[in-house]
């Protein structure tokens, strides 16, 4: 690839970048009705086959999901509903058991190797209470009509997604100049195929994962038990660190619950073992091995550095971003009759 | 009375054909859309891409990965290998099939010789296409496959003169 290409290549790119930038507010509707695309889209293509209408087969498709999610939303309304209130006493208890947590800490650091770390004073310096304004947070609308938006319009692009992406891609690839036309369907086709399937392997990763835990929490008598799975799940997501991240919220629930003891912690830590050794050994390898082919240290310095930079989104993305930088430097740079493959009879081209 | 002059008789001189319509018709005509309805043929073509070369422009280059076959529309192109030029193709002429089965380099660049117009068919619209319509897919990969045994075939034959 020339020069004049990478440049072309760039300046795409950064009009991308500022064109999602600009589509800040409604980055939930369009991450939720992109991966509505990507779990329903073979769904959609097979029930064409059996010879539904486009329209027919999409609307049947996006049905039970949008069910599911309704269902989804009352049911954490009503849990935040009912929490709100107790929030406030809540992290006090959290506070409190945080304290403590870091007063023992303190304490067996003194014990065993003779420092002074004053954690639990640092700590008290911090104020958590003063962090979440649960009064504000109760009366301001701005959060509740954002996520009402972003709510009513995923389904609404994730319909229109279904039914128009591909004449949409077909229009944007067109513009390409003559020499870059093969060259862009190429890059596409290997990005897309491999992107999606990468995808599309994590969404069944965190939903299984989310279901086996939220089963687990339910079992254990954990209040909020769904919640709880739930944020396993999207913890799940987070590649190598998913575990520890998974380990945050029931942790916190332990600490903000004084009449969970020792026992709810071991329980809280076997559920998310069972759930990440059932991912790890059954999951991942029959969705996920060999859909992006990267190497686990590289993997592991990108997720770090992503998550620096951009947060657990960041860190969720991080995996298939270089998947996809990956394909791109080895397409630019096959250079020509070494793809491997012999070339085509001269009478076939 | 001659049958062409006949036939001009019952044709609007004012009607212009819809480019659409003329890009339709050369394909049905290619031996790739053999034995497909015009209904599934119309449709397919709604899914391939009009590009405009000027005189000296390479559609296809030599060695580099191709993914589409290009029909043409308009004007005439030429087949080149090592600074041979093999073939001249003309309107209704279909080129570059072999990447509608997988991404193989190209065995040889095409040139435009005259402003030309090609209708693009990227393999993977072609997949698409066909993954609802498996009889329609069967019907298009026997053609293709047939295209390019005759190929080999008259490529054997003259290989031995050569």
């Amino acid at each position: 690839m020339t020069g004049r290409g990478l440049g072309q290549l760039a300046l795409i790119l950064a009009l991308l970048l500022v064109v999602l930038y600009a589509l800040k507010p409604l980055w939930g509707a369009l991450i939720l009705a992109s991966l509505f695309y990507l779990l329903l889209h073979p769904l959609v293509l097979r029930l064409r086959t059996r010879g539904w209408t486009r329209n027919g087969a999409i609307l049947l498709a996006l049905g039970a999901p949008l069910l599911a999610l309704g269902w989804l939303f009352h049911y954490l309304t009503l849990e935040a509903a009912n929490y709100l209130p107790r929030l406030p006493d809540d992290l006090r208890q959290l506070q409190s058991g945080l304290g403590q947590m870091f007063s023992e800490l303190d304490r067996r650091l003194q014990l065993l190797l003779g420092m002074q770390t004053r954690l639990a004073e640092q700590f008290d310096q911090l104020r958590p209470e003063t962090w979440l304004n649960t009064e504000q947070l109760v009366s301001s609308s701005g959060w509740i009509a954002a996520i009402a938006i972003n709510g009513v319009l995923a389904p609404v692009l994730a319909f229109f997604l279904l039914r128009d992406y591909r004449r949409f891609r077909d229009r944007a690839l067109a513009l390409l100049p003559n020499p870059r036309i093969e060259l862009g369907w190429l890059l596409y086709r290997r990005i897309a195929g491999r992107l999606q399937s990468y995808l599309r392997g994590l969404l069944m990763q965190a939903s299984i994962l989310a279901t086996v835990t939220a089963t687990g929490f339910a079992l254990a008598a954990f209040p909020s038990a769904l919640l709880l799975g739930l944020l396993t799940g999207v913890a799940g997501l987070v590649p190598y660190l998913g575990p520890f991240l998974a380990l945050v919220p029931p942790a916190l629930v332990l600490l903000a619950s004084p009449a969970m003891g020792l026992e709810s912690l071991i329980e809280a830590v076997l559920v998310i073992l069972v759930g990440f050794g059932f991912d790890n050994l059954v999951v991942i390898p029959f969705l996920l091995a060999g859909t992006v082919n990267v190497h686990p240290a590289l993997a592991l310095m990108a997720v770090l550095a992503a998550g620096h930079l951009a947060g657990i989104p960041g860190m969720v993305i991080s995996i298939p971003l270089l998947g996809m930088v990956g394909i791109v430097i080895k397409t630019l740079l096959e250079a020509p009759g070494r793809a491997g493959q012999p070339l085509a009879h001269p009478a076939g081209l | 009375m001659p049958v062409k002059a006949h036939q001009y008789l019952w044709v609007n001189p004012f009607r212009r054909e819809h480019p659409q319509a003329v890009v339709h018709k050369l394909w049905r005509d290619t031996a790739l859309l053999r034995g497909i309805s015009p209904g599934d043929s119309r449709e397919l073509v709604t899914h391939t891409h009009p590009r405009h070369y000027q005189p000296g422009e390479a559609l296809f280059r030599e060695g580099e990965t191709g993914v589409a076959a290009a029909l043409v529309v308009s004007g005439q192109l030429s087949v080149q290998s090592r600074g041979q030029t093999l073939v001249r193709l003309d309107i209704g002429d279909f080129v570059g099939e072999t990447a509608l089965l997988e991404d193989t380099p190209r065995s040889a660049t095409v040139v435009a010789e005259t402003p030309v117009t090609v209708s693009l068919l990227v393999r993977y619209q072609l997949e698409e296409f066909v993954q609802f319509r498996p009889r329609v897919g069967a019907r298009i990969m026997t053609n293709l496959a047939r295209l390019l045994a005759a190929r080999l075939r008259m490529g054997n034959q003259a290989e031995p003169s050569s």
